[in-house]
Order: C-alpha cells, then sequence, then structure tokens
C-alpha cells in the first residue's frame, strides 16, 4: 500500500486492515500515526472495531489462560503511588517460585487446548467453519522439552499437526479433531454432538487426499484417541468425515449410512 | 455471544471507578478478565515469552484509558480485548524492536469528539455479523476469521492459501468492503 505512509490519503480499506491487523509493519506505524493525527482515520478504525466487536467479545470469551502470578505485582507497581500490593489483585497467586516450569508447561499445555477451544466458541457463534490453524508458535528453546512419553500436549517439534472442525452442515461443531503425527494419534474433542441414533454408532472416515475411496479410522463409541495406522498417506487435502453405521461399524468397509459431520484437515504448523 | 447482562455493568462500574483512580476497583477489575486478556495475548502474539509483558502494558493502558470507555459503544471486555489484541499484533508486526520502545509508538489517543459507530455490543450485532460473514466467499470468510481471531498476517494468509501477498490483500480488502456493505446496510 503505497498510500498509508502519507497521512493525506488512506481509503476504508487501510483502516479495515489496521483493525484486522494484516497490515506490514511500515504501514501498521504508519496507521497508528493516523490513526493519532487525523479524526477521520480515527473515526473510521472506531467503526470497523464496531462491527467487528462480536469477533472480539467471542475472542475474549472463549479460552481464558491465567496469567502468571508475578504479572499484577508488576502493573501495581506502576500505577501511581506503586502502593496497591499483590495481595489485593493478584489472580491465581500461588507460590509463584515454586516449580515456575510447571506453571509455564501448564500454561502452555492449556494454551494447546485452547486453541482448538475457541476456534469452536467462535465457529459456534457464527457457525461458520473455520478451520483452525494450531502450534503455529515455536519458541525453540524456550521451555524444557518433555519427553515424548509424558508429553501429553505435543511438543513444539511435532512436525505434522492437523485440525478439522467437525460439523453438521452449517451448524454447530459437533467435533474438534486434531491430528498429531508425532504422538500418532487423532484426539477427538467433543463439543456438543448430537448421540448417534438409537442402536448405531458413528464411525470416522478420511477421505480425499488421493485416496481412491474412504478409509476407516474407527468408531467413535468411546471417543478419546484413535490411531493413526489408518490416516497412512496424504494428509493434506483430507477430509474427516462421520457417518452413522450398525453396531461394530460399516460391514462393508466403506460407509453405509448418512455422513453427519465433515471437516476438511488442515494442516497446522 | 451471551454475557450476562450484570456482569457486563459490574465490569463497566468498575471500568468507570478505574478512571477515577480507584486502584483496588482496577485491582478487582483485573482480577476478573485478566485470564481472558492473556488468553487473548497469547493466541494472538504466539510470544509466550512476552505475554506477561504485553498483559503488563495492556492494564496500564486499561488504566489509563478508562475514561474513554463508552458503554454505548462496545462491552466493557470486548473494549479490554480490542486492546490486548492491538498490543499483541503490534508485537508480532515489529517484533524486530523492543516492545517497550514500540509501546511508546503506537500509543494513539483517541480521536476526541467522535461520534459513536453505530454498532454497539447489542447481541444482534453477532446475528448481523454471522449474516454477514456467511455471505462471503469460503476462502474470504476464512482469511478475515484467521486474520482477526489468529493474528495471521498477509503473508501467513498467502501461504496458507498458495496466493501471492498482493492478491491476499486485494481479496482482504474486496472481503471486508462487502462485509462493510453488508453491516452496513449499503451495497458492497
Amino acid at each position: 500500500m503505497a498510500n498509508l505512509p502519507d497521512r493525506e490519503s488512506w481509503d476504508d480499506g487501510d483502516a479495515a486492515e489496521y483493525v484486522l491487523g494484516t497490515l506490514d509493519a511500515e504501514e501498521r506505524r504508519a496507521a497508528a500515526r493516523l490513526e493519532a493525527n487525523d479524526a477521520g482515520f480515527a473515526f473510521a478504525v472506531r467503526a470497523w472495531q464496531g462491527r467487528l466487536d462480536a469477533l472480539t467479545e467471542g475472542l475474549a470469551e472463549a479460552e481464558p489462560v491465567d496469567p502468571p502470578s508475578v504479572v499484577w505485582p508488576a502493573i501495581a507497581a506502576r500505577l501511581p503511588g506503586g502502593a496497591l500490593g499483590a495481595a489485593t489483585g493478584a489472580a491465581g497467586a500461588g507460590a509463584a517460585g515454586a516449580g515456575a516450569e510447571v506453571v509455564e508447561l501448564r500454561q502452555r499445555l492449556r494454551y494447546w487446548r485452547g486453541t482448538t477451544g475457541i476456534a469452536a466458541a467462535i465457529a459456534a457463534m457464527l457457525a461458520v467453519g473455520v478451520i483452525v490453524p494450531r502450534d503455529r508458535w515455536a519458541p525453540e528453546g524456550l521451555f524444557p522439552q518433555p519427553p515424548a512419553q509424558q508429553a501429553e500436549a505435543p511438543s513444539d517439534a511435532a512436525r505434522g499437526t492437523y485440525v478439522a472442525v467437525l460439523q453438521p452442515g452449517g451448524a454447530a461443531p459437533a467435533f474438534v479433531a486434531e491430528v498429531n503425527l508425532a504422538t500418532n494419534s487423532i484426539s477427538l474433542r467433543p463439543l456438543r454432538p448430537e448421540p448417534a441414533p438409537e442402536g448405531r454408532v458413528y464411525e470416522m472416515w478420511v477421505v480425499g487426499g488421493g485416496r481412491a475411496a474412504p478409509v476407516s479410522l474407527g468408531l467413535l463409541a468411546e471417543g478419546g484417541d484413535l490411531p493413526l495406522d489408518a490416516l497412512a498417506g496424504p494428509t493434506d487435502g483430507s477430509v474427516l468425515a462421520v457417518s452413522v453405521e450398525p453396531p461394530g461399524g460399516s460391514p462393508t468397509g466403506a460407509p453405509t449410512g448418512d455422513v453427519v459431520f465433515t471437516g476438511e484437515l488442515i494442516r497446522a504448523d | 455471544m451471551r454475557v450476562a447482562t450484570d456482569t457486563r455493568s459490574e465490569l463497566a462500574g468498575l471500568l468507570a471507578e478505574t478512571a477515577k483512580g480507584d486502584q483496588s476497583a482496577f485491582a478487582e477489575l483485573y482480577r476478573r478478565t485478566s485470564a481472558k486478556l492473556y488468553g487473548v495475548i497469547l493466541r494472538i502474539s504466539r510470544r509466550p515469552d512476552l505475554a506477561s509483558e504485553l498483559l503488563q502494558e495492556t492494564y496500564l493502558k486499561i488504566w489509563s484509558n478508562a475514561g474513554r470507555f463508552d458503554p454505548e459503544r462496545a462491552s466493557p471486555i470486548s473494549w479490554m480485548a480490542a486492546i490486548a489484541r492491538n498490543r499483541a499484533i503490534d508485537a508480532i508486526r515489529l517484533q524486530s524492536e523492543r516492545i517497550s520502545a514500540a509501546a511508546e509508538e503506537l500509543e494513539p489517543e483517541d480521536g476526541p469528539g467522535l461520534a459513536a459507530p453505530r454498532h454497539g455490543p447489542d447481541p444482534a450485532d453477532a446475528m448481523s455479523l454471522r449474516t454477514c460473514m456467511e455471505g462471503l466467499k469460503s476462502d474470504d470468510r476464512r482469511m478475515v476469521l484467521l486474520g482477526y481471531l489468529y493474528g495471521l498476517s498477509r503473508e501467513e494468509l498467502g501461504d496458507r492459501f498458495a496466493l501471492p501477498v498482493n492478491t491476499v490483500k486485494t481479496r482482504l480488502r474486496r472481503a471486508l468492503a462487502a462485509l462493510k456493505g453488508c453491516l452496513d446496510g449499503e451495497p458492497a
């Protein structure tokens, strides 16, 4: 955008992208100056914040993470007088020094889990099938890497994390599936799935991605983790689908009942 | 998104007290909202190493700007979340610089005397946003959502959708213009 650095000329798309956050560094600096100095631009920015207010609220409510207990004292110290101690306001004030690494890891775990939660919450609000990236920060060396066996969360080194939000057409998400090639598993988070009809079970399939026919990934009777063996082969371009089948699963090796949930698998790293 | 009205008015009350310099009200505001804002910052910035500092800066800005909160214009939590999100976007777009320096530079004052945009925190707005989002082409909608909810840059969106950056920009702007037309009840 050649426009923005010149404060005389901007258009509403500049304000929109500023609020969306997609301007590059130079444009963003220019937009911040404009917002401070040009009432018209500032108004356009406010209008865009208003238009996206429901999304912002969804973002805030989706998946809270308790901040480290040291943050409040640091804030309080910078208030006028610096008088207010941690005891009054600190959220989750625990033994700050005790096992900071553990705390950080726990927060990291919650972050990992939250990434899918937020998509679900917002997709539910908007009823749109947003497919979510996750595993998009990779602070190498920042945290000690837990051994793979204890890594309840996928490690940062996990190459090949895929996520799909499975939903019936147009309605609220039913499951979030996370495919982790490093731990060789698909974990399935039930959100608010309709239970399978009486006397039937849900069976999950992977289709597309160059496969000639749907390949069964197993029954969803118990939810939880599914073995990944069946997902051998391409993951990009694949779609997870859930069909309604007789007890024990499809007798034919192909979906026989209605496909009730689908979601595209998107590489998240 | 449903938020209990009493929670909303309580938070608005705490913001009003904060605007008067009431530090205990501000502490209570922090206690009740910091986990939400920390979650926003973690997701948008993808920088857990910086998130605590960004959260501090966010609350210091809330402290100094609390008087500008207008309950007619936004809900308390979305007003605060927008500040957190904005700070996090600053961090990832301008991350070659020290965050504290960026905070100085990117601290625009709100324009004085602006009329409130007509979109408020009314739940009906969530419905209309939803309806208008559904009117976008699927990929355009995803671009907007991934940008807004995850802080993806044009480059990252380009990687994800296998599009040149300029095309991403063109399509984002087309989508945003269509969204505006739909939300404002004007032809796109």
